[in-house]
């Protein structure tokens, strides 16, 4: 009886344990498989209705102007960041910039200076060949919650010349959203023009079919001189 | 042994906890359609650094002869978005487009707008930073089919109102696409750059054929069909 009884304990026994190596080994799985697990590394950390309200926010950009001021100043709260290739970076850049090439932002430590920067309270003035360049870094970065960033709202070239006063002190005000001529008004008048003209396109077209005629002719032979077979 | 059985009764309890726990990043199309506020979540779509490399190259943007060959084709693939405001896009905009303001992309009905694949979608604003800026959040969003008109309304415009004229020197295409950049401000009823210009007259025939079957004759086509008539009676006259 007592035999029978250790007989199914053993039983028993070796089925719990079976059991619980395999637990132990799923366990063991998991564990390995959370060590060895990439990390999202990098995430967005605003929301997409900030990012909305942020479109219309002019302060992200920097005008040339503005930028001429503070390397009159040596503003040393402001770091220049060149998200161009570093090729183009040694052909030329502007005072004390730091070269990140924008494909490059995500490699090593870069984010961890954009970090630092906002850590000391500096802004970093991103500027590129244009400014839809330095915009896609700066845009990145912005939504990741590194929100001290700014963009130049022009390209590298417009800065080259160096003669900060004179950038400065130029007048004109530069953003990519504003339209440069009123094509409304432009099309209404050429509208207006053409109506009163389109009455008399027949005789005005004779004097525009004559002009053409002579210097058309050298090619209308070689066009059409099969057809010209007389 | 009690013991051993209640550690194996833990055991998937406590995963499930932690499952239950887990943050919801999930980049999946589901969570997209799930996801009931769009605008508050933090992160559905694209990750930073894929983002990041599906912007330093060119690909989403469409240069405005492309944009042109779409509109002058009536091509029903396309949807232009002007993400202007209502009143700029009411003074005007481009053949076919409707407007949706950048600040309005999100909003219920607009994002139903995108969830089409039917569509690709042009952005289209007076730059290109702001559509270039709205295409990110979009494809932060989850969104595709996105394109970004290079150069916006602004650059659009000014290359139809006044196209850069071939040298004497320039290939047959320089000659070509100036022609056609011609047609093109033409059916956006924008006046000729140069109506007294007696280059290829003859050539000129074939994109002012197209636009008078496009859209109802304006003055310059006309005008510009002219002279073809005036070579082909050149010919005759020898």
């Amino acid at each position: 009886m007592s035999d029978h009884n250790t007989v199914n304990h053993m039983i028993e026994l070796t089925k719990t344990n079976r059991i619980t190596i395999g637990v132990v080994v799923v366990l063991a799985i998991l564990l390995l498989g959370f060590i060895f697990m990439k990390p999202a590394k990098y995430a967005f950390n605003t929301t997409l209705d900030k990012e909305i309200k942020d479109l219309k926010v002019t302060e992200y950009q920097m005008s040339p102007q503005a930028l001429a001021q503070t390397i009159l100043k040596k503003d040393a709260a402001l770091v220049l960041v060149d998200v161009r290739s570093p090729f183009e970076f040694a052909k030329g850049h502007l005072p004390e910039a730091q070269n990140i090439y924008k494909i490059n932002l995500f490699s090593d430590d870069q984010i961890d200076f954009f970090k630092d920067l906002k850590k000391g309270n500096k802004t970093a003035v991103l500027y590129g060949a244009s400014a839809g360049e330095a915009n896609v870094p700066f845009m990145i970065l912005k939504q990741m919650g590194i929100d001290n960033v700014k963009y130049l709202n022009v390209g590298y070239e417009h800065m080259k010349s160096g003669n900060w006063a004179e950038i400065a002190a130029n007048p004109l005000k530069f953003n990519d959203e504003t339209p440069i001529v009123d094509f409304a008004q432009f099309i209404s008048d050429a509208q207006k023009q053409n109506q009163p003209t389109s009455n008399t396109t027949q005789e005005v077209s004779k004097p525009v079919g004559d002009k053409p005629k002579t210097v058309v002719k050298p090619k209308a032979p070689a066009a059409g001189g099969g057809d010209e077979g007389c | 042994m009690k013991k051993r059985y209640i550690f194996l009764a833990l055991v998937p309890i406590v995963l499930s906890i932690i499952l239950a726990l887990l943050p919801d990043k999930s980049n999946s199309i589901d969570a997209k359609r799930i996801a009931k506020n769009l605008k508050s979540a933090k992160y559905t779509g694209v990750s930073p650094d894929k983002l990041l490399l599906e912007s330093v190259n060119d690909d989403r943007f469409m240069q405005p002869d492309e944009l042109a060959t779409v509109i002058m084709g009536q091509d029903p693939s396309y949807l232009l978005i002007d993400l202007r405001d209502a009143g700029q896009f009411g003074k005007f905009t481009l053949p076919g487009a409707i407007n949706i303001p950048s600040d309005q992309i999100l909003t219920d009905e607009n994002r139903a707008t995108f969830e089409s694949d039917a569509y690709k979608y042009v952005l289209i604003s007076n730059g290109t930073v702001l559509s270039d800026q709205v295409w990110m959040i979009l494809r932060r969003a989850g969104y595709d089919n996105l394109k970004v008109l290079n150069g916006g309304l602004n650059q659009f415009y000014q290359l139809y109102l006044n196209p850069p004229k071939p040298g004497e020197l320039d290939p047959s295409e320089a000659f070509e696409n100036y022609r056609f950049r011609k047609a093109v401000g033409a059916h956006l009823g924008l006046p000729n750059p140069d109506e007294f210009i007696p280059g290829g007259s003859a050539a000129v025939a074939s994109p002012t054929t197209t636009i008078n079957k496009t859209q109802a004759v304006t003055k310059t086509p006309t005008k510009t069909v002219v002279p073809k008539k005036a070579a082909g009676g050149g010919d005759e006259g020898c």
